[in-house]
Protein backbone atom coordinates (compact mmCIF):
# COMPACT_ATOMS: atom_id res chain seq x y z
CA UNK A 1 0.00 0.00 0.00
CA UNK A 2 1.75 2.94 -1.12
CA UNK A 3 -0.68 5.64 0.86
CA UNK A 4 0.44 7.56 3.29
CA UNK A 5 -1.80 9.35 5.51
CA UNK A 6 0.23 13.16 5.65
CA UNK A 7 0.66 12.54 1.61
CA UNK A 8 -1.60 14.49 -0.59
CA UNK A 9 -2.93 11.49 -2.14
CA UNK A 10 -4.98 11.23 -5.14
CA UNK A 11 -7.96 9.14 -3.66
CA UNK A 12 -9.35 8.27 -7.24
CA UNK A 13 -5.72 7.04 -8.41
CA UNK A 14 -5.41 5.15 -4.96
CA UNK A 15 -8.69 3.46 -5.55
CA UNK A 16 -8.32 2.54 -8.75
CA UNK A 17 -5.11 0.84 -7.85
CA UNK A 18 -6.18 -1.08 -5.59
CA UNK A 19 -9.62 -2.24 -6.74
CA UNK A 20 -8.34 -2.85 -10.33
CA UNK A 21 -8.90 -6.73 -9.76
CA UNK A 22 -12.65 -5.89 -9.08
CA UNK A 23 -14.61 -6.98 -12.18
CA UNK A 24 -18.22 -7.79 -12.88
CA UNK A 25 -18.49 -11.36 -14.74
CA UNK A 26 -18.51 -11.64 -18.39
CA UNK A 27 -21.92 -11.49 -19.72
CA UNK A 28 -23.58 -9.14 -16.88
CA UNK A 29 -25.44 -7.57 -19.09
CA UNK A 30 -27.25 -10.96 -21.19
CA UNK A 31 -27.89 -11.86 -17.60
CA UNK A 32 -29.79 -8.59 -16.20
CA UNK A 33 -31.81 -9.37 -20.10
CA UNK A 34 -32.68 -12.81 -19.35
CA UNK A 35 -33.98 -11.66 -15.49
CA UNK A 36 -35.53 -8.87 -16.83
CA UNK A 37 -37.43 -10.69 -19.94
CA UNK A 38 -38.17 -13.90 -16.93
CA UNK A 39 -39.31 -11.28 -14.73
CA UNK A 40 -41.78 -9.67 -17.33
CA UNK A 41 -43.05 -13.28 -18.37
CA UNK A 42 -43.84 -13.82 -14.87
CA UNK A 43 -45.97 -10.33 -14.93
CA UNK A 44 -47.84 -11.47 -17.70
CA UNK A 45 -48.75 -14.82 -16.28
CA UNK A 46 -50.08 -12.95 -13.29
CA UNK A 47 -52.33 -10.42 -15.15
CA UNK A 48 -53.59 -13.27 -17.60
CA UNK A 49 -53.99 -15.08 -14.43
CA UNK A 50 -56.11 -11.96 -12.82
CA UNK A 51 -58.32 -11.40 -15.79
CA UNK A 52 -58.91 -15.08 -15.92
CA UNK A 53 -59.88 -15.20 -12.39
CA UNK A 54 -62.24 -12.43 -12.88
CA UNK A 55 -63.71 -13.55 -15.96
CA UNK A 56 -64.53 -16.61 -14.87
CA UNK A 57 -66.33 -14.75 -11.81
CA UNK A 58 -67.98 -11.75 -13.47
CA UNK A 59 -69.36 -13.60 -16.32
CA UNK A 60 -71.16 -16.53 -14.84
CA UNK A 61 -72.17 -13.72 -12.18
CA UNK A 62 -73.69 -10.99 -14.99
CA UNK A 63 -75.33 -14.11 -17.30
CA UNK A 64 -77.20 -15.16 -13.57
CA UNK A 65 -78.00 -11.94 -13.03
CA UNK A 66 -79.43 -11.20 -16.42
CA UNK A 67 -80.92 -14.59 -17.33
CA UNK A 68 -84.36 -15.08 -18.14
CA UNK A 69 -85.41 -11.42 -18.78
CA UNK A 70 -88.05 -9.86 -17.12
CA UNK A 71 -91.20 -9.00 -19.41
CA UNK A 72 -93.20 -6.00 -18.70
CA UNK A 73 -90.05 -4.42 -17.11
CA UNK A 74 -89.72 -7.03 -14.01
CA UNK A 75 -86.40 -7.05 -12.33
CA UNK A 76 -84.69 -10.20 -12.14
CA UNK A 77 -83.03 -10.59 -8.76
CA UNK A 78 -82.61 -12.70 -6.15
CA UNK A 79 -85.67 -13.19 -3.70
CA UNK A 80 -89.14 -13.55 -4.85
CA UNK A 81 -90.15 -13.57 -8.21
CA UNK A 82 -93.40 -11.31 -9.06
CA UNK A 83 -94.89 -12.25 -12.34
CA UNK A 84 -96.56 -9.15 -13.28
CA UNK A 85 -99.35 -9.08 -16.28
CA UNK A 86 -101.34 -5.85 -16.14
CA UNK A 87 -102.66 -4.68 -12.78
CA UNK A 88 -102.12 -8.13 -11.29
CA UNK A 89 -98.95 -9.26 -9.91
CA UNK A 90 -98.15 -13.33 -9.03
CA UNK A 91 -95.41 -13.45 -6.52
CA UNK A 92 -93.70 -16.84 -6.54
CA UNK A 93 -91.06 -17.61 -4.45
CA UNK A 94 -87.48 -17.71 -5.68
CA UNK A 95 -86.74 -20.60 -7.14
CA UNK A 96 -88.53 -19.30 -9.88
CA UNK A 97 -86.86 -17.58 -12.48
CA UNK A 98 -88.96 -15.62 -15.10
CA UNK A 99 -89.09 -16.74 -18.79
CA UNK A 100 -89.98 -16.36 -22.27
CA UNK A 101 -94.48 -16.86 -22.19
CA UNK A 102 -93.63 -17.80 -25.93
CA UNK A 103 -91.26 -20.27 -25.39
CA UNK A 104 -92.29 -21.45 -21.52
CA UNK A 105 -93.22 -25.70 -21.13
CA UNK A 106 -96.32 -24.72 -20.29
CA UNK A 107 -97.28 -22.96 -23.19
CA UNK A 108 -96.97 -25.84 -25.42
CA UNK A 109 -99.90 -27.00 -24.96
CA UNK A 110 -101.82 -23.17 -25.21
CA UNK A 111 -105.29 -23.48 -26.87
CA UNK A 112 -107.00 -20.70 -28.78
CA UNK A 113 -107.78 -19.14 -25.98
CA UNK A 114 -104.03 -17.99 -25.76
CA UNK A 115 -104.34 -17.66 -29.54
CA UNK A 116 -106.01 -14.17 -28.62
CA UNK A 117 -103.90 -13.27 -25.77
CA UNK A 118 -101.73 -10.16 -26.53
CA UNK A 119 -99.85 -10.13 -23.40
CA UNK A 120 -98.56 -13.40 -21.49
CA UNK A 121 -96.03 -13.83 -18.67
CA UNK A 122 -94.40 -17.02 -17.61
CA UNK A 123 -91.88 -17.95 -14.80
CA UNK A 124 -90.47 -21.59 -14.16
CA UNK A 125 -88.91 -23.57 -11.96
CA UNK A 126 -87.56 -27.39 -11.65
CA UNK A 127 -90.34 -29.38 -12.90
CA UNK A 128 -92.82 -26.48 -12.93
CA UNK A 129 -94.20 -23.82 -15.18
CA UNK A 130 -96.78 -20.96 -14.39
CA UNK A 131 -98.14 -19.17 -17.24
CA UNK A 132 -100.30 -15.96 -17.30
CA UNK A 133 -102.45 -14.37 -19.87
CA UNK A 134 -105.56 -12.61 -20.35
CA UNK A 135 -108.50 -13.93 -21.84
CA UNK A 136 -112.14 -12.37 -23.06
CA UNK A 137 -114.71 -13.21 -20.06
CA UNK A 138 -115.88 -16.58 -20.62
CA UNK A 139 -119.19 -15.90 -18.06
CA UNK A 140 -120.59 -14.06 -21.45
CA UNK A 141 -123.47 -16.46 -22.64
CA UNK A 142 -122.14 -19.28 -19.90
CA UNK A 143 -125.32 -20.30 -17.30
CA UNK A 144 -123.71 -19.54 -13.72
CA UNK A 145 -121.29 -17.35 -15.53
CA UNK A 146 -118.84 -20.68 -15.89
CA UNK A 147 -118.70 -22.84 -18.78
CA UNK A 148 -119.63 -26.62 -18.52
CA UNK A 149 -117.23 -28.72 -15.99
CA UNK A 150 -115.72 -25.94 -14.40
CA UNK A 151 -115.17 -26.49 -10.71
CA UNK A 152 -115.40 -22.09 -8.94
CA UNK A 153 -113.22 -22.01 -5.87
CA UNK A 154 -112.37 -18.83 -4.03
CA UNK A 155 -108.61 -17.74 -4.44
CA UNK A 156 -108.01 -14.88 -1.39
CA UNK A 157 -110.53 -12.34 -3.04
CA UNK A 158 -111.07 -13.05 -5.87
CA UNK A 159 -113.91 -15.55 -7.74
CA UNK A 160 -112.18 -17.60 -9.99
CA UNK A 161 -112.90 -21.21 -11.11
CA UNK A 162 -110.90 -24.29 -12.71
CA UNK A 163 -111.51 -24.52 -16.16
CA UNK A 164 -112.14 -27.74 -17.31
CA UNK A 165 -109.76 -30.12 -19.26
CA UNK A 166 -109.11 -28.70 -23.27
CA UNK A 167 -111.14 -25.35 -22.52
CA UNK A 168 -108.76 -22.72 -22.70
CA UNK A 169 -105.73 -24.91 -22.55
CA UNK A 170 -104.80 -28.72 -24.24
CA UNK A 171 -102.45 -29.23 -21.97
CA UNK A 172 -103.47 -31.27 -18.47
CA UNK A 173 -102.06 -29.31 -15.96
CA UNK A 174 -104.62 -27.29 -13.99
CA UNK A 175 -105.86 -23.85 -15.44
CA UNK A 176 -107.35 -20.98 -13.01
CA UNK A 177 -109.39 -18.44 -14.49
CA UNK A 178 -109.29 -15.10 -12.22
CA UNK A 179 -112.89 -13.28 -12.92
CA UNK A 180 -112.07 -9.70 -13.44
CA UNK A 181 -114.24 -7.05 -15.29
CA UNK A 182 -113.62 -7.02 -19.06
CA UNK A 183 -111.45 -9.70 -19.18
CA UNK A 184 -110.45 -12.66 -17.63
CA UNK A 185 -106.84 -13.77 -16.24
CA UNK A 186 -106.03 -16.97 -16.89
CA UNK A 187 -102.84 -18.90 -14.74
CA UNK A 188 -102.10 -22.19 -16.39
CA UNK A 189 -99.78 -24.28 -14.98
CA UNK A 190 -97.71 -27.82 -15.49
CA UNK A 191 -96.05 -29.85 -12.79
CA UNK A 192 -98.56 -28.40 -9.67
CA UNK A 193 -102.02 -29.68 -8.58
CA UNK A 194 -104.56 -28.17 -8.44
CA UNK A 195 -104.71 -27.53 -4.35
CA UNK A 196 -101.05 -26.59 -5.15
CA UNK A 197 -102.17 -23.83 -7.58
CA UNK A 198 -104.73 -22.41 -5.11
CA UNK A 199 -102.75 -21.76 -2.62
CA UNK A 200 -99.73 -20.29 -4.81
CA UNK A 201 -102.16 -17.71 -5.97
CA UNK A 202 -103.96 -17.09 -2.93
CA UNK A 203 -100.80 -16.28 -1.31
CA UNK A 204 -99.45 -14.27 -3.89
CA UNK A 205 -101.56 -12.71 -5.88
CA UNK A 206 -102.26 -9.21 -5.79
CA UNK A 207 -104.00 -6.82 -8.04
CA UNK A 208 -102.87 -2.80 -8.14
CA UNK B 1 -23.40 -8.00 -29.07
CA UNK B 2 -23.51 -8.42 -32.70
CA UNK B 3 -25.45 -5.40 -34.57
CA UNK B 4 -26.49 -4.87 -37.87
CA UNK B 5 -24.24 -2.42 -39.97
CA UNK B 6 -26.22 0.94 -40.23
CA UNK B 7 -29.27 -0.35 -38.29
CA UNK B 8 -29.94 1.80 -35.04
CA UNK B 9 -29.10 0.16 -31.75
CA UNK B 10 -31.73 -1.71 -30.31
CA UNK B 11 -32.68 -1.22 -27.01
CA UNK B 12 -30.37 -4.66 -25.99
CA UNK B 13 -27.58 -3.67 -27.86
CA UNK B 14 -27.19 0.00 -26.27
CA UNK B 15 -27.56 -1.26 -22.91
CA UNK B 16 -25.26 -3.66 -23.53
CA UNK B 17 -22.96 -1.39 -24.58
CA UNK B 18 -23.16 0.52 -21.21
CA UNK B 19 -23.05 -1.91 -19.01
CA UNK B 20 -19.52 -3.11 -21.03
CA UNK B 21 -18.33 0.07 -20.29
CA UNK B 22 -19.79 0.76 -16.41
CA UNK B 23 -19.91 -1.95 -14.64
CA UNK B 24 -16.62 -2.29 -13.36
CA UNK B 25 -16.96 1.24 -11.69
CA UNK B 26 -20.61 0.38 -10.56
CA UNK B 27 -19.42 -2.85 -8.86
CA UNK B 28 -16.22 -1.35 -7.35
CA UNK B 29 -18.15 1.47 -5.50
CA UNK B 30 -20.95 -1.22 -4.49
CA UNK B 31 -18.29 -2.82 -2.89
CA UNK B 32 -17.44 0.22 -1.03
CA UNK B 33 -20.55 0.58 0.19
CA UNK B 34 -22.02 -2.72 1.00
CA UNK B 35 -19.38 -5.44 2.74
CA UNK B 36 -18.92 -8.26 0.45
CA UNK B 37 -18.60 -8.80 -2.74
CA UNK B 38 -21.63 -11.16 -3.34
CA UNK B 39 -23.30 -8.65 -2.14
CA UNK B 40 -21.85 -5.87 -4.05
CA UNK B 41 -22.50 -7.84 -7.24
CA UNK B 42 -26.50 -8.66 -6.29
CA UNK B 43 -26.37 -5.02 -5.59
CA UNK B 44 -25.12 -4.37 -9.05
CA UNK B 45 -27.34 -6.76 -10.79
CA UNK B 46 -30.57 -5.62 -9.30
CA UNK B 47 -29.70 -1.81 -10.34
CA UNK B 48 -28.87 -2.94 -13.99
CA UNK B 49 -32.34 -4.78 -13.71
CA UNK B 50 -33.83 -1.79 -12.43
CA UNK B 51 -32.44 0.57 -15.44
CA UNK B 52 -32.96 -1.82 -17.82
CA UNK B 53 -37.05 -2.06 -16.86
CA UNK B 54 -36.72 1.90 -17.25
CA UNK B 55 -34.14 1.97 -20.08
CA UNK B 56 -36.38 4.26 -22.06
CA UNK B 57 -35.87 6.90 -19.58
CA UNK B 58 -32.32 5.99 -18.51
CA UNK B 59 -30.80 6.08 -21.64
CA UNK B 60 -30.62 9.59 -21.79
CA UNK B 61 -28.02 9.35 -19.06
CA UNK B 62 -27.65 5.89 -17.62
CA UNK B 63 -24.45 6.32 -15.80
CA UNK B 64 -26.23 9.06 -13.53
CA UNK B 65 -29.58 7.35 -13.69
CA UNK B 66 -27.56 3.72 -12.70
CA UNK B 67 -25.49 4.78 -9.81
CA UNK B 68 -28.81 6.78 -8.01
CA UNK B 69 -30.40 3.04 -8.16
CA UNK B 70 -27.19 1.84 -7.07
CA UNK B 71 -27.19 4.01 -4.06
CA UNK B 72 -30.59 3.18 -3.58
CA UNK B 73 -30.15 -0.53 -3.76
CA UNK B 74 -27.47 -0.50 -0.89
CA UNK B 75 -29.53 1.88 0.86
CA UNK B 76 -32.31 -0.85 1.11
CA UNK B 77 -29.54 -3.91 2.30
CA UNK B 78 -28.82 -1.42 5.18
CA UNK B 79 -32.17 -0.77 5.84
CA UNK B 80 -33.08 -4.78 5.41
CA UNK B 81 -29.74 -4.95 8.12
CA UNK B 82 -30.99 -3.11 10.04
CA UNK B 83 -34.56 -5.00 10.64
CA UNK B 84 -32.89 -8.14 10.11
CA UNK B 85 -29.67 -8.14 12.25
CA UNK B 86 -29.49 -11.82 12.07
CA UNK B 87 -29.29 -12.48 8.72
CA UNK B 88 -25.56 -11.23 8.33
CA UNK B 89 -24.63 -14.51 9.26
CA UNK B 90 -26.95 -16.55 7.13
CA UNK B 91 -24.24 -18.78 5.89
CA UNK B 92 -23.42 -21.06 8.83
CA UNK B 93 -19.85 -22.31 9.35
CA UNK B 94 -21.14 -26.12 8.26
CA UNK B 95 -22.22 -25.35 4.49
CA UNK B 96 -19.97 -25.48 1.54
CA UNK B 97 -20.06 -21.97 1.16
CA UNK B 98 -18.68 -20.97 4.44
CA UNK B 99 -15.04 -21.73 2.86
CA UNK B 100 -15.86 -19.54 -0.04
CA UNK B 101 -17.43 -16.64 2.13
CA UNK B 102 -14.12 -16.91 4.27
CA UNK B 103 -11.80 -16.94 1.06
CA UNK B 104 -13.89 -13.80 -0.13
CA UNK B 105 -13.50 -12.26 3.35
CA UNK B 106 -9.99 -12.73 3.36
CA UNK B 107 -9.40 -10.77 -0.42
CA UNK B 108 -11.60 -8.05 0.85
CA UNK B 109 -9.29 -7.74 3.94
CA UNK B 110 -6.56 -7.32 1.07
CA UNK B 111 -8.60 -3.93 -0.09
CA UNK B 112 -7.14 -1.37 2.81
CA UNK B 113 -8.28 1.47 1.69
CA UNK B 114 -12.25 0.07 0.94
CA UNK B 115 -12.38 -1.47 4.46
CA UNK B 116 -11.11 1.77 5.67
CA UNK B 117 -13.70 3.87 3.46
CA UNK B 118 -16.05 1.36 5.32
CA UNK B 119 -15.43 2.69 8.22
CA UNK B 120 -17.02 5.90 7.57
CA UNK B 121 -20.60 7.30 8.34
CA UNK B 122 -22.56 6.50 5.71
CA UNK B 123 -23.41 10.30 3.48
CA UNK B 124 -19.36 10.49 4.08
CA UNK B 125 -18.98 7.45 2.50
CA UNK B 126 -21.47 7.70 -0.26
CA UNK B 127 -20.34 11.11 -0.93
CA UNK B 128 -16.64 9.64 -1.78
CA UNK B 129 -17.40 7.11 -3.76
CA UNK B 130 -19.75 9.16 -5.94
CA UNK B 131 -17.10 11.98 -6.04
CA UNK B 132 -14.31 9.76 -6.43
CA UNK B 133 -15.31 6.45 -7.83
CA UNK B 134 -18.02 7.69 -10.01
CA UNK B 135 -16.56 11.08 -11.25
CA UNK B 136 -19.92 12.97 -10.49
CA UNK B 137 -19.88 16.39 -9.92
CA UNK B 138 -21.27 18.10 -6.84
CA UNK B 139 -24.16 18.77 -8.30
CA UNK B 140 -24.76 15.29 -9.90
CA UNK B 141 -23.97 13.87 -6.23
CA UNK B 142 -25.99 16.19 -4.06
CA UNK B 143 -29.01 14.99 -6.77
CA UNK B 144 -28.55 11.50 -6.42
CA UNK B 145 -28.28 11.80 -2.85
CA UNK B 146 -30.83 13.91 -2.03
CA UNK B 147 -28.38 16.31 -0.30
CA UNK B 148 -27.51 19.81 -0.40
CA UNK B 149 -24.71 20.33 -2.31
CA UNK B 150 -22.72 22.32 0.70
CA UNK B 151 -23.70 19.21 2.55
CA UNK B 152 -21.62 17.14 -0.51
CA UNK B 153 -18.83 19.56 0.00
CA UNK B 154 -18.26 19.61 3.50
CA UNK B 155 -18.87 16.09 3.65
CA UNK B 156 -16.57 15.22 1.54
CA UNK B 157 -14.19 17.13 3.12
CA UNK B 158 -14.33 15.48 6.59
CA UNK B 159 -14.57 12.43 4.26
CA UNK B 160 -10.97 12.80 2.99
CA UNK B 161 -9.65 14.22 6.50
CA UNK B 162 -11.35 11.25 8.30
CA UNK B 163 -9.59 8.79 5.80
CA UNK B 164 -6.25 10.18 6.43
CA UNK B 165 -6.23 9.43 10.17
CA UNK B 166 -8.02 5.77 9.54
CA UNK B 167 -5.00 5.05 6.94
CA UNK B 168 -2.57 6.78 9.18
CA UNK B 169 -3.21 4.57 11.93
CA UNK B 170 -3.47 1.47 9.64
CA UNK B 171 -0.30 2.10 8.80
CA UNK B 172 1.37 2.88 11.89
CA UNK B 173 -0.63 -0.45 12.72
CA UNK B 174 1.20 -2.14 10.56
CA UNK B 175 4.43 -0.34 10.61
CA UNK B 176 4.37 -1.57 14.57
CA UNK B 177 3.38 -5.20 13.76
CA UNK B 178 6.18 -5.68 11.14
CA UNK B 179 9.04 -4.32 13.75
CA UNK B 180 7.23 -6.65 16.70
CA UNK B 181 5.57 -9.51 14.57
CA UNK B 182 3.04 -11.23 17.50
Amino acid sequence: MSIHADDEFNLRLALDSELDDVTPHAGLADLVIARYRKGRRRRFARVVGLFVVFVGIGVPAGIASTSGGAPDGAAASSGPVALRLGPYTLTLPDRFHLSDAGTAPCATGAGAARQTATRETAAVASGVCVLMFFMPPASQGQAGGMPRGASEVTVGRYRAWFAPPGYVVSGDGPVLVIEGDGRDLVIGASGLSRPALTSLVSAGLSAA
Amino acid sequence: MRRVLGAPPSREAEFTDFVEAASARLLRAALVLLDTREEAEDALQLALLRTYRRWDRARQAPEAYSRTVLVNVCRERWRYRGRHPEVKGVVTDASPQSVVTSFTEAVDRRHVLVRVLRRLPAVQREVLVFRYMLDASVADTAAALDIAEGTVKSAASRGLDQLRILLSAEYEDKKVRRVHPR
